[in-house]
């Protein structure tokens, strides 16, 4: 997937792309949805859900007075709520996202995913914000609850290439000093940084009252490392070059590569912060499972 | 350090096969932009540089292995020094000289010695480097060359060595070493090899210090090898004389033929049975020698009849041991059905008993006068003028007592006579021209082997006399009398008699013999001499045949001494038939042979070793000459492709010295150190091998080979522990 130029929104190719990706997220994400799920967030919003006895303690304004009135007794209404919650989607678009074994790009990915948590948010009538950083946000698109937007949210997530490396942990911070009403904060990344600091960031997020899911997106060559014969490995981000067999290195790095891992989970995890792992071979559903899977357990 | 293969050596550029690999690999490298370079650099940093070490380490071992695999093909050997020496397994030219004298034919059982020695001249052949060339000898007494000069033919010299033939010749090994020499001096190649393969017979290096020393002198240049491969044996009987001990030998008589046994060997022998056989009859006779001394021989006399008239051979025979060839010997004999001799008698008398050739009639004919016809002996008396026009070729033997003289023409036709084959018995008298005889028989025609000279005694003075000699008789028509036992001729007195002046070498004609001395009187006078004319013979006598000079005549005496004489004339033809192994038969056959083609059958074989010559004139003589005679035994010559009785058989004798098979002593052995290879070849023994080694010195690839195993498990081991991930 070629990289669109990042300011030109009303390039047709851009646009076309934009909708594409809109597209690929509608489907994805009704054809997850498609009968299978409810909103999960219930309350005492507009639409009716059902009724339920009376018990000492309930709020008397949402007795169903009409009942009462024909039958004598008491129940309770209960209603579908929309959650009125905003979430940050924040897309690392750094130059090491732009590595793919395949032909698909963890970025590539990044933004599919993205675009489709964004979509299936705002199907459920709550707000979001999507930006795309490197070393600081590179693009951003505010707030909306409209679905109507959804494109122009693809456009944002499309319209970024970068050529730096990551400095995940100044945007979490910028993030969490301008966003003052607490919400969800959706990090999506290779965290190729240091963790100690991206760590660090999201701790700030936290301290800010907000909640944050962690996408750790990585490409299944870096998870197993398979590479056979001579290769001279081109690092991203200016990291110079290294020619080797990586074959008889393959243990050596795999042992560093889980470490690190590990370090990015347990320090989510130390920080309440749901923690997904996604490899970009990885079927879009059991990502979306894996996010839906988050909120359920946090309201379920 | 010699190397066999010299050119495999250029595989060890291979060696820069791993590298030239490793090179071209680093330029295969494949590229990769890669995200995680943190956690690779970590491994990289922890790992890298004994990654390097361990492929620099692969690539070394690689190297060697391929250039140890390299070294152990073209094959490294110890010898010489310097790497001049490399062309040590380079072409060579030899000469192989494969003794194929008698005692080649010793044998352990299985094999000969000459059967092994062809086993060896293969190997040398397969053991030389490619592009030698080599030539086959065939040495005895004589040398053959088969393939006379060195030829890289070399499956024509398998096939020639494959095909040579034992002889029963003796062994001169010096001219055969010599000779090569001068041919090696010619060829070109810078590797000139002589293989001697023999049994080591010291017989055969008479001359071994010069044989040493011709070696010696061409050592640098040459390079001499002694494949010994004779077995020695200290024990080795042989018959190494048979001969006819009868004067004659008519049909149907009982003969008697002398053998002498040998014992070669260093212990007595026991109980050696001997028999004697007629052609390929059963034999005839046999008797045991009780014992032989080492070294001694022992003579036995044995029995037989001839039941036909003609050729036959007859063989006698010890038991069979280690050396066969020597174990029998075969001479060929012509019987004679009937021998007519012509007796011209200048003076038949008014009685019998005045004629000249009365005596000697009855001597020869020693039986009573109506048993005459049947005896084997046929006398014939004839006139001076009857023998000028007498058919000479149809008596066996003519005797002219006291025939004063006769024609030129019966004088041509008695030369001719002898030279042919006919005998000659002259007997002097009151009646001879001593000058005819001497100018005209002796000095012009070379027939007498003495002149008359002055006449000693007074025949009617009987009271002076003289007489033979009464021992040391020497000359094979005497030497029965050797024998006390059998009586002495001293007994006989002669009152009368010619000076016998004998003929000078220098003035011997062509066909005529030196003359020999067959008797003597007491005084040492020769009495009587003999002399080979041609194919003929003379026997001249001092004194008259009859009793007018002598009393001989009527001594018992005569009676053998004539029958020997006259046997000694028939057996000058037949002495022929006898002949060492390797001589050339020259035989006179009957004139009515002449231009025709025989067929020559060789001893042991069928019609497939036979040879055909044709019988042609020589000097007017038919002649039968052949001189494939190299193996000991009866020869069958017979008319074109008819079977039957031979026409004619004659028979080769081995060498005696053949049968001494002591080998050449150790210290002669040791001579040879630095001036030849003496290489001995027992069983068991890989003389490809071992000449390969003698040529190349010790072969030490498998050391490479080892240590390029040893490479290649080092560097699978190795890689494969190295290649795995950490």
């Amino acid at each position: 997937m070629a990289a669109p130029s990042s300011s030109t929104l009303l390039d047709p190719l851009a646009i076309q792309r934009a909708e594409h990706l809109g597209l690929q997220a509608r489907t994805i994400v009704e054809g997850f949805m498609a009968g299978a799920h409810k909103s999960p967030f219930r309350g005492f919003a507009i639409e009716f859900a059902q009724h339920r006895e009376y018990v000492p303690g309930d709020d008397t304004r949402h007795l169903d007075w009409k009942v009462l009135g024909r039958s004598d007794r008491y129940y309770i209404k209960q209603y579908e709520q929309e959650t009125n919650y905003v979430a940050h989607i924040l897309l690392d678009g750094s130059e090491s996202m732009k590595y793919g074994s395949g032909s698909v790009t963890k970025l590539d990915y990044a933004r599919t995913m993205a675009a489709c948590l964004a979509y299936l948010i705002l199907l459920q009538r709550d707000a979001v914000s999507v930006s795309v950083f490197d070393e600081k946000v590179r693009e951003h698109h505010p707030r909306t609850d409209s679905m109507a937007k959804i494109h122009e949210i693809c456009a944002t997530l499309l319209a970024f290439d970068s050529t730096e490396p990551t400095a995940i942990s100044s945007v979490l911070s910028d993030t969490a000093m301008k966003v003052k009403r607490r919400g969800i904060v959706i990090l999506i990344s290779d965290f190729f940084d240091d963790e100690e600091k991206v760590l660090e960031g999201i701790q700030h997020l936290r301290f800010g009252g907000h909640e944050v899911i962690v996408f750790h997106v990585l490409d299944p060559f870096e998870l197993d490392f398979p590479f056979k014969g001579t290769y001279e490995f081109d690092g991203l981000e200016k990291s110079g070059k290294i020619t080797t067999r990586p074959a008889e290195l393959r243990k050596s790095y795999l042992e560093a590569f889980n470490a690190f891992l590990d370090r990015v989970r347990l320090g989510c995890e130390r920080n309440g912060c749901p923690y997904v792992r996604v490899s970009t071979s990885q079927p879009w559903n059991e990502v979306l499972s894996a996010y839906l899977a988050t909120r359920q357990h946090r309201y379920g | 350090m010699v190397f066999l293969n010299p050119f495999l050596l250029f595989g060890g550029l291979a060696v820069a096969s791993p590298i030239v690999i490793h090179l071209i690999a680093r330029k295969q490298i494949k590229k990769v932009a890669w995200a995680a370079m943190r956690f690779l650099q970590v491994s990289v940093a922890r790992h890298q540089k004994m990654m390097d070490l361990e492929e620099l380490i692969l690539l070394i071992l690689r190297c060697a292995l391929l250039a140890l695999l390299a070294l152990a093909l073209a094959r490294p050997s110890l010898k010489g020094s310097g790497f001049g020496a490399i062309g040590g397994g380079g072409s060579e030219a030899a000469i192989l000289l494969l003794d194929n004298s008698g005692s080649m034919a010793q044998t352990d059982g299985a094999t000969s010695a000459f059967q092994r020695a062809q086993k060896a001249a293969e190997d040398v052949l397969d053991a030389m480097p490619s592009g030698s060339s080599a030539a086959v000898w065939l040495v005895s007494d004589v040398v053959k060359g088969v393939i006379p000069e060195p030829t890289r033919d070399f499956s024509l010299a398998r096939k020639v060595v494959r095909q040579a033939e034992r002889s029963d010749r003796g062994t001169e090994i010096q001219p055969a070493i010599r000779e090569a020499i001068d041919v090696l001096k010619r060829a070109a190649p810078p590797s000139k090899e002589i293989y001697l393969i023999t049994d080591g017979q010291a017989a055969g290096w008479k001359q071994v210090g010069e044989t040493r020393n011709a070696i010696d002198a061409v050592k640098s240049e040459i390079k001499t090898h002694l494949l010994l491969v004779g077995q020695g044996d200290s024990r080795n009987l042989g018959v190494t004389n048979l001969r006819l001990g009868s004067a004659l030998a008519p049909v149907d008589e009982p003969l008697r033929f002398d053998v002498e046994v040998s014992n070669f060997g260093l212990e007595d022998a026991k109980n050696i049975p001997v028999s004697l056989a007629v052609d390929s009859e059963p034999p005839g006779d046999e008797q045991t020698l009780e014992s032989i001394p080492a070294g001694q021989s022992k003579r036995i006399s044995l029995f037989i009849r001839f039941r036909a008239a003609g050729f036959h051979a007859i063989t006698a025979r010890i038991q069979a041991d280690r050396d066969p060839a020597d174990d029998q010997r075969v001479i060929a004999i012509r019987a004679t059905g009937e021998v007519n001799v012509l007796l011209v008698d200048s003076d038949p008398g008014a009685e019998p008993r005045d004629s000249e050739v009365f005596y000697l009639r009855n001597a020869l004919t020693p039986v009573p006068p109506e048993a005459r016809a049947k005896y084997f002996i046929k006398t014939k008396a004839a006139s001076p003028a009857e023998f000028e026009s007498a058919k000479l070729s149809d008596y066996d033997a003519v005797v002219l007592a006291d025939v004063s003289s006769f024609s030129n023409a019966a004088l041509e036709a008695l030369a001719k006579y002898v030279k042919g084959g006919g005998g000659l018995i002259v007997f002097p008298g009151a009646k001879i021209d001593p000058k005819f005889y001497n100018e005209k028989l002796e000095i012009e025609r070379g027939l007498l082997p003495a002149a008359y000279g002055p006449v000693r005694g007074n025949a009617e003075q009987q009271e002076q006399s003289f007489r033979l000699q009464g021992k040391d008789y020497k000359h094979p028509i005497v030497e029965v009398w050797k024998d006390p036992a059998s009586g002495t001729l001293g007994t006989a007195h002669f009152f009368k008699a010619f000076s016998l002046i004998p003929a000078k070498i220098s003035d011997i004609p062509g066909d005529a013999g030196p003359p020999a001395l067959v008797l003597s009187y007491e005084d040492g006078q020769p009495a009587v001499m003999e002399r080979s004319f041609g194919f003929g013979r003379v026997v001249q006598f001092s004194s008259t045949a009859n009793a007018a000079w002598n009393d001989l005549a009527v001594h018992p005496i005569y009676v053998p001494l004539m029958h020997r004489v006259l046997g000694s004339l028939l057996a000058r033809q037949d002495e022929r038939l006898n002949l060492r192994a390797g001589s050339k038969l020259i035989y006179a056959t009957d004139p009515e042979l002449a231009g025709k083609d025989v067929r020559i059958t060789r001893p042991g074989g069928g019609k497939d070793i036979s040879g055909v010559r044709r019988i042609s004139l020589v000097n007017g003589i038919p002649v039968l000459e052949y001189d494939e005679t190299d193996l000991a035994g009866a020869y069958d010559v017979r008319i074109g492709g008819a079977d039957g009785a031979p026409l004619l058989r004659f028979a080769a004798q081995p060498d005696l010295e053949e049968s001494k098979l002591q080998e050449l002593s150790p210290t002669d052995l040791k001579s040879f150190d630095g001036i030849a290879d003496v290489l001995r070849w027992g069983s068991g023994v890989s003389l490809h091998a071992t000449i390969q080694r003698e040529r190349t010195g010790s072969e030490f690839w498998i050391v490479f080979a080892v240590l390029a195993l040893a490479c290649a498990v080092a560097e699978t081991l190795l890689g494969n522990r190295w290649s795995k991930s950490r």
